[in-house]
């Protein structure tokens, strides 16, 4: 069109040039809760993949390792009768040496270690299992042997991620909250500095809407701005620390850390923050403006 | 929106004040009929300024009635305000010109606040720039330009909607009589084709040369007088 200035000159404002500022750090503070809290789920829920309906038997060393094995056959006996439990396996002293080897190094070394013997079982579906009375007639027969059920764990595990998400959103509204305040903030501070243009511009015949629109666009593209430059430092540190923590084996290659649809969440944040500036300078400048008269 | 022949502008016993202050306007009964033309004179702080923004809608009576375009005044709701102002064009004494546009925007403002937009508008806005004889700063921030253009980008902005009602506030304050002349004719050739104008002026000589009733206050009142 004929210009490219608004009617109302709220691009030199102090207040809209640190608008997207605070946005991009608010964004940033917000983007990295929501990985964060992706992260943790994703390997909670990878936990409990591996985990449901199975149940393992510790049966501690004795003596020997060959007693310790000859116990763990009896033990995993046992609980080939138990109804509900079906498919048991006695690992064998490689497969406990392979478990312990990130923490007391290769089998070698571990030889002569007192190992205990490991039974995994598999629950069927949908059985339950009185694990008071399994301990007690496993610990009849190999003393000091332990019944860790997974899916009690787990069950707790799942509690844990949940209330980690609810932390997360009580985090991302109160962020959210913080920006609505700043663009009040800053919508106020502009109504108040170009009270003579918009003075004049309603002489002329404008509605309040017209003016509330340049307060909306200011807005829109200072938090676009600020929430684009958030995402974008959020999105290399979720792939910085990915890279890290792929390192150190903790977690799989950064690529595959989020799926499709997680990280468009991240370009979801920018959309809502544009979407809450808009309504939020919308609101401000026509309540403000109904007050006078 | 109102009947023919119902006055444009029509005070019933009208007072204001500004806060608590003195009444500056008191007991005025006038009625502007449509397509008339008239100076309003008095000497300065008589509060000619006062009663053009009775009429554009800036303040409201502190006593009696109001009735502008056939609306009273005390019964407009906040969104009808602007549709009315949009069917005036109000010079200020003080321009009120926004800076940071050009000449050209500024003249503009008003067409697109009622929501016109496209090459059509520079156009139209460049051809009464031409004719106040602004072609030259089409570009130009007001700021850099004389008290007299100014004025007359100010004069230019009023018109630029063809208003029913044209309220100038010392429009050629600023600017020689050759000038003066010219704008007063311009407010003429409104005036032909239906525009009612109300010309607040202190100059004399402009006044008399044209044959329109004055509106002069005194004491806060006005009295009509022939031309
Ligand atoms: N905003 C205001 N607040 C308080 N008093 C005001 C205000 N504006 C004008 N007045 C007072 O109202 C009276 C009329 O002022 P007004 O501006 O209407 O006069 P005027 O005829 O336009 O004068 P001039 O020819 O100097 O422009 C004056 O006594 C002035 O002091
Ligand atoms: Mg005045």
């Amino acid at each position: 069109m004929i210009r490219s200035q608004t009617d109302i000159p709220l691009e030199r404002d102090a207040a809209s040039r640190m608008l997207p500022w605070i946005i991009a750090i608010m964004v940033y503070l917000a983007a990295l809760a929501i990985a964060g809290t992706l992260t943790l789920s994703q390997v909670i829920r990878s936990w409990s993949v591996a985990g449901t309906g199975t149940l393992t038997v510790q049966v501690p060393f004795g003596d020997s390792a060959a007693k310790t094995e000859a116990l763990a056959e009896r033990a995993a006996s046992v609980l080939r009768e138990t109804p509900g439990i079906s498919r048991v396996r006695v690992l064998s002293r490689q497969d406990v040496a392979g478990l312990v080897k990130p923490w007391l190094g290769p089998a070698e070394q571990t030889a002569g270690l007192p190992l205990p013997a490991l039974i995994d079982a598999s629950v069927v579906g949908g059985a339950s299992i009185d694990l008071a009375a399994l301990s007690r007639r496993l610990a009849g027969i190999a003393p000091g042997a332990t019944v860790e059920d997974h899916k009690k764990w787990l069950d707790k595990l799942v509690g844990f991620a949940r209330s980690i998400w609810l932390v997360t959103l009580l985090v991302v509204a109160m962020i959210l909250l913080a920006a609505v305040v700043t663009v009040i903030f800053t919508t106020r501070t502009g109504l108040r500095i170009h009270y003579r243009v918009i003075e004049v511009l309603h002489l002329i015949g404008a509605h309040d809407r017209y003016i509330s629109r340049q307060f909306e666009r200011q807005a829109v593209m200072l938090s676009l701005k600020g929430a684009l430059v958030g995402v974008l430092l959020a999105v290399l540190t979720v792939v910085a620390l990915a890279h890290l923590a792929a390192q150190v084996d903790l977690i799989r290659a950064p690529r595959l850390v989020f799926s499709v649809w997680q990280w468009g969440l991240f370009v979801l944040v920018p959309i809502v923050a544009g979407l809450v500036a808009l309504y939020t300078a919308r609101l401000t400048v026509l309540r403000t403006l109904g007050r006078l008269t | 929106m109102m009947d023919e022949d119902d006055p444009i502008v029509r005070f019933d016993n009208v007072g204001m004040r500004y806060g608590t202050g003195p009444e500056v306007l008191r007991d005025i009964n006038m009625a502007l009929e449509p397509g008339s033309f008239y100076f309003l004179t008095g000497e300065s702080g008589a509060g000619k300024t006062s009663l053009l923004r009775l009429m554009y809608l800036a303040n409201r009576p502190s006593r009696g009635l109001v009735h502008v375009f056939g609306r009273d005044v005390s019964t407009l709701g906040r969104d009808e305000v602007p549709v009315l102002r949009r069917h005036m064009g109000v010079i200020f004494q003080d321009f009120r010109l926004l800076d940071h546009l050009s000449t050209l925007d500024n003249v503009a403002l008003p067409l697109r606040v009622a929501g016109a937009k496209g090459p059509k508008v520079r156009q139209h806005v460049a051809e009464l720039l031409r004719w106040v004889g602004l072609g030259d700063h089409i570009n130009a921030k007001p700021t850099t330009l004389s008290g007299g253009e100014q004025q007359r980008i100010a004069i230019a902005r009023a018109v630029i909607n063809q208003p029913n009602l044209l309220l100038a506030d010392e429009p050629t304050g600023n600017v020689d009589d050759n000038i003066g002349m010219r704008l007063l004719f311009l407010f003429e050739e409104l005036n032909r084709m239906g525009t009612t104008v109300v010309v607040a002026t202190h100059n004399e000589r402009l006044v008399s040369r044209f044959p329109y009733p004055r509106l002069v206050l005194e004491d806060g009142q006005v009295t009509k007088q022939k031309g």
